[in-house]
């Protein structure tokens, strides 16, 4: 007997099809494994997201099914299926219709209609576009055929029917260079006896001796095709099966340890054949390392949500524009049968909000002690740039208390006294001062009322306010500016980072968490997202202007943007166009997560360990080439201001290199280990 | 500035063609586990196990020619001995 050709490349299979092509009229194809890859290893693992669909959906009907027993269900019922095939036919094949039909009917009893079948079968089709991956080289090689006049034909030996395989080919961009495409589900005569062949040459009236079949089984796309008369092409790719074994390698790992889950992820996220075209440093980044972090932190809001009963996310401007879209990304694949919550984007900033919280409050000591945390603040001025108040009308005050606007309140600052401190601490007490400071922003805080009601905040009882982080400053000045509403909701704040500089009033209705690192909770690894806050704020902002204030405008209200025709402004344009190939792959990493997740259904914590090694590995211990590639430009803050703090008394000769560029830095990214330690013992005296 | 912008226009693939991500290699893995073994990293759960990273860097490093030659064997003797089985003939 003629044994097939076999190839362990595309490439050297298809410089053999062209030396044979002149003979042939008709190329078939085997689908699976040939004209697309999978990205798991293990085809079964695909029907494990439908088993947990299922099963969610058989509770809204009261039916208790876990996703294991709906899985035993399904095979069970498959492998009847094919026993009554194989009395029948030369084939055992398994028809899913039919079998899943039976699935159904089971799980759902009495609650079963057709439309639970469409239902299903559209969501396992779904989840099979998102696993499978069309190859290149052959692809172009079937379009060459098809452009050469051949008959193309894709047959499988599979238990989905050919309507279905039409959808997945469909999806993959095949179909249109495709004349017919047949599936052993339809006529239980498969390949692999060979009863396949000759239903299709009898069929469609083909000259088996202008036949060439290509497959990557040796049995049934190999030696059944020439015992059949046709002329048959094998693929053995060893690059195929290498890849195969690599992600084998790391699901194996991923259920034993949990370090390797998030890589195992991340092989499953990764882009192949034609998605892999060479991309730019950024991209890469964006991709490999900030698009993971960010979308774990975004698995981890939908838990929450779900575990908590919160009924409406709010992203917070600027870096929840970000957010938005990885959740519009991500959570719909992987929660495909839970109800999830409303998501709105809301427009805030420290510097809008600040004002607002003293519309009703006043103006606090520790909202006062928050201004001149950054070194950039010093005196009365700087308080009055960020609660957006009028200095005039506030000099009696001053005067009465013995104080003036150049009166340095920062203790970072050179002049500054604790005696005149302790002037201004009592002019916070005045209550006439505080209702000059209330009437100056009462405006402010009516058109957030307004705007807030419009957005819908205050209709829901739980609503999670998502930032990037790091004191929860937003969340603050935004929950003391509702707080005195009645029918205000719980708000759950959900931060990539919480460092927690000023204690955070947590108080039943108003709480922060955060989600990647928090202070709150041990975890030293974590705490190396401290290295690059800025990037990850970069990373995320909207590439729109700053919120400068909320403004009544008649009956209704105006938000107001900062104007960017600026030095800044320019610099901060400049920064957006600089990072949009970063954003963009965080984009389409996340894009990719959510069918990868949803494939190994772990939780977001299961993912920490990875998260926590990304985090050390490209930020504590970063590559210098690395900080200089994705280090950011400009990173503007409105809330700092513009004045020199007092030098520090001890020289630092070795500083951190996302932070500082100079020889300090380049210090720092040589002594990375000291660094580190140092970083590690600030986290535990502090 | 300009240093920026040269390391910009360089160009790779997300997934390398050894399979690996590019910019967080197997190999660097590797270094942060030596690292983590005289210095604390933090918390990474039980970390990866070295026999793991090792086989992993065999996959990613040496997998090529290895999978070239497992898959000619595969193809060349034992199919042969599959077919014979199955079909109940030799080729």
């Amino acid at each position: 007997m003629v044994e097939p050709q076999t190839f362990l490349s595309q490439s050297a299979l298809i410089e053999a099809g062209n030396r044979m092509v002149e003979q042939v009229d008709v190329v078939s194809f085997d689908l699976f494994d040939t004209l697309v890859v999978r990205r798991i290893h293990n085809p079964d693992l695909v029907k494990l997201p439908v088993a947990r669909y299922i099963a969610k959906k058989a509770a809204t009907v009261n039916r208790v099914w876990t996703w294991n027993q709906v899985q035993l269900l399904r095979d069970e019922c498959e492998r009847k299926n094919r026993a009554q095939s194989a009395e029948q036919y030369p084939d055992a094949e398994a028809h899913y219709p039919t079998f899943m039909r039976e699935t159904l009917k089971q799980v759902f009893a009495d609650h079963y209609s057709e439309a639970w079948l469409e239902d299903v079968t559209s969501f396992e089709l779904k989840t099979e576009n998102t696993m499978l991956v069309p190859r290149a080289r052959l692809l172009e090689w079937l379009k060459s055929l098809k452009s050469a006049g051949k008959t193309i034909l894709v047959i499988s030996d599979m238990y989905l029917p050919a309507e279905h395989l039409r959808v997945l080919l469909q999806h993959a961009g095949i179909l249109k260079y495709v004349d017919e495409v047949r599936s052993s589900a339809d006529s239980c005569r498969a390949k692999a006896s060979g009863a396949g062949y000759d239903l299709i040459a009898d069929e469609l009236g083909l000259d088996r001796n202008r036949w060439l079949h290509v497959g990557d089984n040796a049995i049934s796309d190999g030696f059944r095709a020439i015992e059949k008369g046709l002329q048959a092409l094998v693929l053995h790719d060893s690059e195929e099966s290498r890849r195969k074994a690599i992600v084998a390698r790391y699901y194996f790992f991923s259920r034993g340890r949990a370090y390797w889950k998030g890589r195992a992820l991340q092989q499953l996220m990764a882009p192949l054949e034609a998605e892999n075209v060479p991309r730019s440093w950024m991209y890469q980044e964006g991709y490999n390392f900030i698009g993971p972090i960010l979308s774990v932190f975004i698995q981890t809001i939908a838990e929450r949500c779900l575990q908590q009963g919160i009924t409406k996310i709010f992203f917070l401007s600027r870096e929840g524009w970000m957010f938005k879209q990885l959740w519009e990304s991500i959570a719909p694949t992987l929660y495909p049968a839970d109800e999830l919550p409303q998501i709105e984007y809301l427009y805030v900033s420290r510097m809008a909000l600040a004002g607002a919280s003293c519309a009703h409050q006043g103006l606090t000591l520790e909202n006062a002690n928050i201004v001149f945390l950054p070194p950039g603040n010093k005196d009365f001025r700087d308080l009055c740039r960020i609660f957006a108040l009028e200095i005039e009308p506030l000099a009696p005050f001053l005067d009465q208390y013995g104080i003036t606007r150049e009166t340095v309140l920062s203790p970072g600052h050179v002049g500054y006294s604790i005696d005149e401190r302790v002037k201004f601490n009592r002019l916070l007490n005045d209550q006439d001062f505080q209702n000059e400071i209330r009437q100056q922003t009462a405006d402010r805080g009516e058109a957030l009322r307004r705007y807030l009601a419009d957005s819908g905040f205050f209709d829901h009882e739980h609503v999670a306010l998502v930032d990037v982080g790091w004191l929860g400053t937003i969340q603050r000045f935004f929950f003391e500016s509702v707080a005195h509403y009645d029918n205000l909701p719980s708000c759950h704040g959900m931060l990539l980072g919480a460092t927690r500089g000023i204690p955070y009033k947590t108080v039943p209705k108003n709480r922060i968490e955060g989600l990647i690192y928090d202070k709150h909770v041990f975890d030293f690894a974590s705490s190396s997202i401290l290295f690059a806050r800025d990037l990850f704020e970069e990373a995320c902002r909207a590439p729109h202007a700053t919120l400068n204030g909320y403004e009544l405008d008649g009956d209704t209200y105006r938000l107001v943007f900062r104007e960017m025709d600026d030095a800044l402004g320019q610099a901060e344009q400049q920064q957006d166009d600089y990072f949009a190939e970063l954003q963009s792959g965080v984009l389409d990493a996340a894009r990719r997560f959510g069918p990868a997740a949803a494939l190994l259904s772990d939780p977001a914590g299961g993912y920490k360990p990875w998260i926590n090694y990304l985090l050390v590995s490209k930020l504590a211990f970063a590559r210098r080439k690395e900080i200089r590639k994705i280090r950011h430009l400009h990173h503007l803050d409105d809330f700092h201001g513009s004045h020199k703090p007092k030098k520090s008394r001890r020289p630092r000769f070795v500083v951190n290199p996302w932070e500082d560029q100079g020889w300090r830095g380049w210090l720092g990214s040589v002594f990375q280990g000291r660094l580190y330690r140092k970083h590690l013992r600030s986290m535990i005296n502090h | 500035m300009d240093h920026q912008n040269s390391t910009r226009d360089e160009q790779q693939k997300v997934l390398t063609k050894r399979f690996d991500l590019s910019g967080n290699s197997v190999i660097r893995q590797l270094s942060i586990w030596f690292r983590s073994k005289w210095m604390i990293m933090g918390k990474m759960d039980t970390g990866p196990g070295l026999r793991n990273l090792i086989i992993m860097a065999l996959l990613h490093y040496g997998g090529k020619p290895l999978f070239t030659l497992r898959n000619w064997w595969q193809s060349r003797y034992r199919l042969r001995a599959r077919v014979k089985r199955l079909l109940g003939r030799s080729v």
